[in-house]
């Protein structure tokens, strides 16, 4: 009996787990956790440790012919901003732009903001 | 005994109708967003009615994902929230009173998301606790500032932990449900998903401008 609840258990946790892509079309992999760690314990490991999700999610997305999720490339860029590499920084803002069209507005005055590492 | 069984069925039917009358469909309550479809969205800083301080930086960390599966392209929160600190705009309250048409031309955004975050606490009592997170959800429209979709959710996940003879279950339950008081994302996820269920889906979802019918929880409708 007890082994039949852990392995009912365990089946239960580990779905969770499982990749899941939305009605939208969308793979988040662990994004909002690593974000949430960012804005609850700011800092040089939670910030590493969100890149890596977001690059994770990049290339699953791509690995599953899936769109970017909204806001995946625009994050690395305002990650790379904050590093000082403003080069990296407006090419993700283009990809974010280039993803998305409703964003045009909004990245467009982000590299525009951008001064471009001479 | 005729002249009485019509009656008693009109009245019967209208009783029932009556009933009927609570459960609204998507496009009835929110006709609006089916006109306008806003495509993106520009999420603002939450308003705090809360007793924790740091509810409105978490809370943002949560709505990307469940809104942008919901069909909608969420403007990215990190680089709209740099620009509105740029003006002076870090919190909530600030940004009630500005027209939400300003925002189309700043940020390209077709509809504005406020959210209210009306509690984000652990409560304990003498024989054990719950955590609970309550929002309140208010979409206008950059074209004419009106209001074209509200929804209002509280989410409180008992941790008492009472042991109810389920022994081991039980026990493994507790135990997850203690770690859980360390991390919010759970709960305010449920919150979100549940109240998302009641917005007329954008364009990148698959029941986009098909969800017309679906019909929304009757009690914690907001129109």
């Amino acid at each position: 009996m007890k082994t039949t609840i852990i392995i009912i258990l365990s089946l239960f946790l580990f779905s969770g787990c499982a990749a899941r892509i939305s009605q939208s079309n969308l793979y988040w992999g662990n994004y909002s956790h690593t974000l949430y760690n960012v804005k609850k314990e700011p800092g040089e490991k939670s910030n590493k440790a969100h890149q890596e999700e977001l690059l994770s999610i990049i290339d699953k997305s791509t690995a599953n012919n899936l769109r970017v999720p909204p806001g995946i490339y625009a994050e690395l860029g305002v990650l790379a901003k904050e590093r000082g590499d403003n080069n990296a920084a407006s090419n993700y803002f283009r990809l974010e732009q280039n993803t998305y069209s409703e964003g045009s507005v909004l990245m467009k005055r982000a590299i525009s903001n951008n001064p471009s590492d001479s | 005994m005729k002249n009485i069984i019509l009656p008693i069925l009109i009245s019967l039917n209208l009783l029932v109708s009556g009933c009927a009358v609570n459960t609204i469909s998507k496009a009835e309550a929110f006709p609006q967003m089916y006109i306008e479809k806003p495509a993106s969205v520009l999420v603002v800083p939450s308003i705090n009615h809360s007793t924790a301080a740091d509810a409105p930086i978490l809370y943002s960390s949560t709505i990307n994902e469940p809104l942008s599966n919901a069909g909608f392209y969420v403007l990215p929160i990190e680089v709209t929230n740099r620009f509105l600190l740029n003006e002076g705009l870090s919190e909530g309250e600030m940004l009630i009173d500005i027209p939400p048409q300003k925002f189309a031309d700043a940020f390209g955004a077709d509809a504005v998301l406020y959210v209210a975050i009306e509690k984000w606490d652990t409560n304990y009592y003498i024989l054990g606790g719950n955590v609970t997170v309550a929002v309140e959800f208010t979409m206008k429209s950059t074209k004419t500032g009106e209001k074209l979709w509200g929804y209002k959710n509280q989410l409180v996940l008992d941790t008492s932990g009472n042991d109810n003879g389920g022994g081991l279950l039980a026990k493994l339950i507790t135990a997850a449900l203690t770690t859980a008081l360390q991390d919010y994302v759970p709960i305010a996820r449920n919150v979100n998903l549940i109240a998302l269920q009641a917005i007329p889906f954008g364009k990148y979802h698959k029941m986009h401008n098909k969800d017309q019918s679906m019909k929304l929880p009757p009690s914690k409708v907001k129109k």
